[in-house]
């Protein structure tokens, strides 16, 4: 097993046996299914929107290189800047360089997985720059000094005890009740709204032949932070963009119903460039800065290129047993869940436990979630194929040796009959052995009589069942 | 170094998309023509459930009446308002400064305007279009149109035209690609809300606490 900063494994047990966090995101993710399954259902042509969103997909990707050269010329003709990085690293530093040569001392944030991916925060701060998150949920992970465990809502883990505890910390305000702590935020955000030198959001869709970056929220700190201050970033991945006003509004058939069960969220922002001429308000510069991070050869990659589909809705985290079970953090990973055990692992910077494929019962609940579709299961069985490939993995190795010598098995199985049936012993002797580590966290049932043995009596007894019938 | 990493992306995407890599079989399938309603009756239904209020003025003098009873009803003090010919047939800033309320001209506003709208009470709005599907208020920004008049005072009133009304997000989409797309457009639909909080559903958490709409029947 390759050697990584994060364990899977161990985060996992951990996650396992916190009772409180469970109890929570469990409540959470059930009321986000019901949300959905009821649009779904109020919708009677959303299998057709769902094939006209793969075909929109599909055709992008397929495009992709012209149209990110026609999103340039699009964000340009309207007073815009874009900028390409090649790493997540390289794109923090970008953006710390448009800020830092403008003096921004103070940066409004809307959520944004991409910035998550960059580890932007922490590269802002090191620079002196102050970066507010402006989502709720998302504030409250940045107040306690955390990561997001949901793509979409950030802070599900978080009890209300806990934030109205980290409130009387941070602002010496507090409440137990959910619309004053939400009060209280918003007093506290609005300043920082009003005093940002630049707001970074993140982009759903980029529309290539308008220039325009789409963003949907409901609190309105994504409007808010690309309306007021000065200097809008926004951040992409290359493959968020689409060709057309008539792709996009394809894309956002499905984003909302599928992502929070809404048919539109609140705020729907189509931001196209700098303010022009004549207008008073809306940032004076507008920067786009489109990431790759290890995209473009997943686009290369025939069998996993699919994963590019993949709009961000948080579908596949809200069915997934495993991510229901073990919530965000364990995964150690930006993006948790189904669609982050894919793309993490690919990505150039941050990748994460490469064994974070393994994390899959492969139920396809996702698969069938997935309103781009995308078939995870079949993704993360190609990726594990390539692990395999790379590393040996012992208890497999020694498993696939027994069965290829029925002599040596036959023996094996003997020895582990008369001394560990049960196969718990092995585990409890070496627990940080491969073989330790594999029983460690698989229930067997046990070794019982061989089959060789039970052959005769169970042939007898099927014959009686059979005769019975007849 | 800006080119170099513009030019390795663009080279491997291009490499990743030539030869072999397929393509879609079928065309887009094309949505179905927007034959849904528009009129208030539906936009209102929708639009009130979500949390903003409505109101029907059939005559320009009851659109005046209902905006100097908004005026009087939530103690409006200073306002600010878009330059728009729907105000204008509403006689919006007459009736502002007979309710003596404190109106900042779009040319006083200070060089940062959100900051400078932080302490008004109202700001007054038309629209680009109404959707009624979803009960979303479609705005523009322009010169005389600021971002800020609908989302930074504690309260939005928007004048609705019948005329605005269009079904759904597709079919406004597609009007507005018939010209260039304003620098922003903003689609709200209902008050902002969040669900951070153990996804308990709160109304109010950035932008105007309340909405209210009045629509112009004749317009």
């Amino acid at each position: 097993m390759t050697k990584t900063a994060h364990d899977f494994a161990k985060a996992s047990a951990k996650a396992l046996g916190d009772r409180q966090s469970r109890a929570i995101l469990h409540k959470a993710i059930g009321h986000i299914r019901v949300l959905r399954q009821r649009s779904v259902n109020a919708m009677p042509d959303f299998a057709e929107r769902q094939a006209r969103a793969v075909a929109v997909r599909d055709n992008t990707l397929a495009k992709l290189p012209e149209l990110l050269e026609k999103l340039e010329a699009s964000v340009t003709a309207v007073g815009g800047r874009v900028h390409y990085a090649e790493t997540a690293a390289s794109a923090a530093s970008l953006v710390t360089a448009i800020l830092s040569e403008r003096g921004a001392k103070l940066v409004v944030k809307g959520k944004s997985m991409v910035s998550e991916e960059m580890g932007l925060n922490e590269v802002l701060e090191a620079a002196g720059i102050e970066a507010v998150e402006t989502d709720l949920g998302e504030y409250i992970i940045q107040l306690a000094g955390q990561r997001p465990s949901h793509i979409l809502a950030p802070a599900l883990h978080v009890s209300k005890e806990q934030v109205s505890d980290l409130f009387a910390r941070k602002f010496g305000r507090t409440s137990t009740d959910i619309p004053e702590m939400t009060r209280i935020a918003r007093d506290s955000l609005r300043q920082k709204f009003l005093a940002a030198d630049a707001g970074i959001t993140g982009c759903n869709i980029a529309i290539a032949e308008t220039g325009t970056v789409t963003v949907l929220e409901n609190e309105g700190n994504i409007r808010l932070s690309g309306s007021c201050p000065p200097i809008h970033i926004a951040l992409m991945t290359l493959e968020k963009v689409v060709e057309t006003l008539a792709d996009a509004a394809v894309v956002l058939d499905i984003l909302p119903p599928a992502a929070t069960g809404q048919t539109l969220p609140v705020h729907l922002s189509f931001f196209t460039g700098a303010r022009r001429e004549g207008e008073r308000d809306g940032p004076q510069e507008m920067h786009l800065v489109i990431l790759d991070n290890g995209r473009s050869d997943i686009l290369a990659d025939p069998k996993l290129r699919s994963i590019l589909r993949c709009i961000r809705c948080g579908a596949c985290l809200n069915v997934c047993p495993v991510y229901q079970s073990v919530g965000g953090h364990a995964y150690g990973t930006v993006y948790p869940g189904p669609m982050g055990s894919v793309i993490s692992p690919l990505l150039k910077d941050n990748p994460g436990d490469p064994r974070q494929p393994f994390a899959c019962t492969h139920c396809a609940a996702c698969s069938e979630a997935c309103p781009a579709g995308i078939d995870h299961p079949a993704l993360l069985q190609e990726l594990r194929r390539r692990v395999s490939e790379t590393e040996t993995d012992l208890p497999v190795a020694a498993f696939s040796l027994l069965a290829r010598h029925p002599l040596l098995f036959g023996g094996a199985a003997a020895v582990g009959r008369l001394f560990d049936p049960k196969l718990r012993e092995v585990a409890a002797v070496a627990p940080d052995a491969p073989v330790g580590r594999f029983l460690r966290c698989r229930e067997f049932p046990g070794l019982a009589r061989p089959f060789s043995r039970r052959f005769k009596a169970l042939a007898r007894r099927l014959k009686r069942l059979q005769g019975g019938r007849a | 170094m800006k080119t170099r990493a513009k030019n390795a992306i663009l080279g491997r995407l291009r490499a990743a998309t030539a030869a072999g890599f397929p393509r879609v079989s079928a065309p887009t399938i094309p949505r179905k023509p927007g034959g849904g309603v528009a009129d208030f009756e539906r936009f209102a239904t929708v639009l009130t459930t979500l949390g903003p209020t409505f109101e029907l003025a059939r005559t320009p003098e009851e659109a005046r009446q209902a905006l100097a009873a908004y005026l009087a009803a939530n103690d409006v003090k200073t306002a600010v308002r878009w330059d728009h010919p729907d105000l204008d047939a509403v006689s919006a800033a007459g009736i502002l400064a007979e309710a003596k309320v404190a109106v900042i001209a779009p040319e006083e506003l200070p060089g940062r305007v959100c900051p400078g709208l932080a302490a008004v009470d109202l700001g007054v709005t038309a629209v680009a279009y109404a959707l009624c599907a979803t009960g979303s208020l479609v705005m523009a920004a322009a010169p005389g149109r600021e971002r800020g008049t609908p989302l930074v005072p504690r309260l939005h009133l928007a004048f609705v035209a019948r005329s605005r009304l269009v079904p759904d997000l597709p079919t406004m989409l597609e009007r507005v690609g018939q010209g260039p797309m304003p620098s922003a457009l903003n689609c709200v639909s209902g008050v902002s809300s969040t669900g951070d909080i153990e996804f308990v559903y709160v109304r109010g958490v950035h932008g105007p606490l309340a909405v209210h709409v009045i629509g112009l029947g004749w317009l």
